[in-house]
């Protein structure tokens, strides 16, 4: 230390002086350290599954909500995501069907559809685009009793199934304007399914507008090899996320301050809070608090696909909408509905038709609506949800 | 004991004197004059309400930096090569007093600091081996080209030529930066661990424990500590007025607590202090521009906080930090005489812009620089702002000592 350049060792005294400093300095910074290295390893957020341990400090002042459950999945990017031709035209599908087998072409074609009882299109159990299987999309795709998907083994089995290889293409369509199609095409590009297609117009598009054949016949294939992935969760948001910018938004006055969009597409009156879901239609959708994620914009499913025929505007114009409700594409996009079914139609056309970086927040208004503590933005000027007035 | 007291130079008037002054009075009134526009007009559309206190901020930082020569490569210079640690007493003095203010601050805004509340607008960074390559490019890149990114603000008004191919190779490193930025990022940053001390162990140990190792450093540091020259016995009358505010270096306590005042006013108001942000906007801008880089980087738009680039096409507050530090280092390095044209050749010049380049990327790469990642660091209790310095402090002591600035400009560096 520097005690001996200081002081001249001349006599015993400062000699014991310099000992005595320098144990001094010994000991100080032995303490230094130890606090730094202390310090230092309580800091990070390692223990982030059990904020209360570790620290004391924190104990009783505050708790975490948000459950921390675990799903399995990694970071993928978009490259297996982005399709280069996401849409197949009901005239193209018809092309494949004249030209014979569909497997044979590499095309599996499925139909994934919600069988509302006032849908005017025929059940797929009465009748069906040719060569098309079906996949039922609550049954199937979910685990029982969990509000998640099947593991990725088990969508190995039900892809192979249904004769899914590697190089497939997986033409999907359904009823309701390809609500659950979309659904399905969003959950098999989470498992890595890379060829993904949607009939556009869905069902509504092949039997109504144009009045093609639909048949009985119940194809059987043989096995596929596809081999699923890890969740893809760059295409997956969950609540602490979303969590995370909502407070960001709430705390800017609700104001879109976060770097994401967060886009609503549930209808202007739902987003708005005036009205919750009606439970004779969508029940088990039921939300206790209404209104919308602060800092979301409202841009509704319908405004994007052509009322006529079902299917999806013009890039260009679906880009113009979201750009004019004040999605700014520079930044990554979130989107949610009640489930998450719509906010995949909506995944589908910014996503797959505009190539920008998109999630679903599956979780949707159904989780966060019912949410212990997570902000909520009304703007219909009252109370509402089960502790507001207008709750029932 | 006799002292030798060595007489103070006779100052007088000269007509270059009326010239400086008239000039640095007319500086002055256009950095007030902006303000006062910017404040009237709330700052619309040239960064908003804070445009015109950051640019008084700036300001007072340039009057700081300029005459309390708080400048990162002379401190080191000083103290590598002459072996004098007394600019060092700045730096650790204005770390102190900023921390203690950041402190007041944070307690006001997260009352119970955990890991996952670590306050966002704070530069708190990740630490990673990207950190320590990108501090060890800085520290390097400084003692090329004659200053740190803030040195050269500053020093280019003080006719430091360099400063100009210097900072023109920022903004190029900042380019090349974000080209790596996706290589540097996945393979280092991303999943590192961003420790903030307050968190799990409360504000008061935090603070203790830097003034602990402040204390530490400033102790040890007193072994480079050369004799001070004595002053004869004077009154204190205008021309020893002028003579200490414009002509003697401003004391190291003085100037070390007036950065960390100005760093505590600036991040409750606006932002922490750094002066990269703007500069590498300039960059990625053109870049994205051109069509070089992707719109929307991972990472760096998602939840890094530092001081680096956001796509913008107007001035922000940063911006007006630092025109203020340029315009209010030459106002106040004029009326001491200390504007003088250094020599610029072709060969300084290019060693100037390699060392900008290795600035630039550094500080793209790390987040910012000596301002806004080590200082603004250390104050927001970052371990990162730790790790930066440590890594820049290691690469300039290795730069000096092996003469890399006297090589890259020879003849600059008399003493």
């Amino acid at each position: 230390m520097s005690t001996e350049e200081t002081t001249p060792p001349t006599s015993t005294g400062t000699r014991k002086g310099a000992a005595g400093k320098t144990a001094i300095a010994v000991i100080a910074t032995a303490a230094l350290a130890g606090t730094a290295g202390f310090v230092v390893a309580n800091s990070t957020n390692d223990g982030a599954e059990t904020p209360t341990t570790g620290s004391g400090t924190t104990a009783g002042e505050a708790a975490a909500t948000v459950t921390d459950v675990e799903i399995p999945g990694e970071n993928r990017g978009f490259d297996d995501v982005h399709t280069d031709e996401p849409l197949a035209t009901t005239d193209w599908l018809a092309e494949r069907l004249d030209e014979g087998d569909l497997h044979e072409q590499g095309i599996v074609l499925l139909d994934v559809s919600e069988n509302l009882p006032n849908s005017d299109l025929t059940p797929y159990s009465e009748a069906h685009i040719p060569q098309a299987q079906y996949v039922e999309w609550s049954e199937e795709f979910t685990q029982p009793n969990t509000r998640e998907f099947i593991s990725a083994d088990e969508f190995t089995e039900l892809a192979q199934s249904l004769g899914i290889n590697d190089d497939s293409t997986v033409v999907l369509y359904g009823d309701n304007n390809n609500w659950f199609a979309a659904y399905a095409s969003w959950v098999f590009n989470l498992y890595g399914v890379e060829d993904v297609k949607l009939l556009d117009g869905g069902l509504h598009k092949w039997e109504l507008y144009d009045e093609r054949e639909l048949v009985e016949e119940v194809p059987a294939v043989p096995a596929g090899n596809f081999e699923a992935e890890a969740q893809n969760h760059d295409i997956r948001a969950f609540q602490p996320e979303v969590l995370e910018l909502a407070e960001e938004n709430a705390e800017a006055g609700g104001e879109a301050a976060a770097a994401v969009n967060l886009v609503d597409i549930r209808s202007a009156e739902e987003h708005t809070g005036e009205i919750g879901v009606d439970p004779d239609i969508f029940q088990g959708e039921g939300a206790a608090i209404w209104g919308h994620i602060p800092g979301s914009i409202n841009v509704t499913w319908t405004q994007i696909v052509d009322e006529e025929t079902g299917e999806f505007l013009p890039a260009e114009e679906i880009r113009a909408l979201y750009e004019d409700a004040g999605v700014n594409f520079d930044n990554p996009t979130i989107a949610y509905c009640r489930i998450g079914e719509r906010a995949s139609h909506t995944w589908y056309a910014l996503s797959q038709i505009l190539g920008e970086e998109v999630k679903v927040y599956d979780g949707s208004w159904s989780e966060w609506g019912n949410s212990v503590g997570v902000p909520v933005a009304n703007t219909s000027g009252q109370r509402a949800g089960l502790w507001g007035q207008s709750g029932d | 004991m006799t002292v030798q007291v060595r007489p103070d130079r006779e100052l007088g008037w000269t007509r270059a004197d009326t010239i400086r002054t008239a000039v640095a009075v007319a500086v002055a009134a256009l950095l007030l004059g902006l303000a006062g526009y910017l404040a009237a007009t709330d700052g619309e559309g040239l960064g908003g309400s804070n445009a015109a206190l950051m640019l008084l901020i700036g300001a007072g930082l340039g009057i700081l930096f300029e005459r309390g020569r708080y400048c990162f490569f002379c401190v080191f210079r000083d103290l590598f090569e002459k072996k004098n640690s007394r600019g060092m007493y700045a730096i650790l003095v204005s770390i102190a007093v900023g921390m203690i203010g950041y402190a007041a601050i944070f307690s006001t805004r997260v009352p119970t600091p955990r890991g996952d509340n670590i306050p966002a607008d704070a530069h708190i960074a990740p630490v990673s081996a990207a950190l320590v390559i990108a501090g060890l490019a800085f520290g390097l890149g400084m003692v090329l080209s004659g200053g740190c990114i803030a040195g050269h603000l500053y020093r280019l008004p003080e006719g430091h030529l360099r400063s100009i191919p210097a900072l023109c190779g920022v903004v190029v490193g900042f380019g090349l930066g974000f080209l790596n930025w996706d290589f540097m990022y996945s393979h280092f940053i991303l999943g590192a661990p961003v420790p903030w001390l307050p968190a799990g162990n409360g504000y008061v140990l935090a603070v203790l424990l830097q003034l602990g190792a402040l204390v530490a450093i400033g102790v040890w540091l007193l072994r480079w500590n050369p004799q001070v020259q004595g002053r004869g016995n004077r009154t204190v009358d205008a021309t020893e007025l002028r003579r200490v505010v414009f002509f003697k270096r401003w004391p190291a306590l003085a100037t070390g607590t007036g950065v960390g005042l100005l760093a505590i006013l600036a991040y409750y108001k606006d932002q922490p202090l750094g002066v990269t942000q703007q500069i590498s906007s300039l960059s990625r801008t053109g870049m994205t521009e051109a069509g070089w880089l992707d719109q929307f980087m991972p990472g760096l738009d998602e939840r890094l906080a530092g001081c680096v680039a956001v796509v913008t096409h107007t001035i922000t507050t940063n911006g007006w930090l630092i025109l203020g530090i340029a315009l209010a280092s030459l106002a106040a390095a004029l009326p001491g005489r200390r504007v003088r044209l250094e020599k610029a050749t072709v060969f300084n010049s290019s060693t100037a812009f390699a060392g900008g380049i290795l600035l630039g990327w550094g500080a793209m790469i790390g987040l910012g620089c000596t301002i806004g990642v080590m200082l603004s660091g250390t104050h927001a209790f970052a371990l990162s702002g730790w790790v930066f310095g440590a890594a820049i402090v290691v690469a300039a002591g290795l730069g000096f000592r092996f003469g890399l600035h006297r090589k890259a400009a020879p003849g600059a560096f008399s003493d």
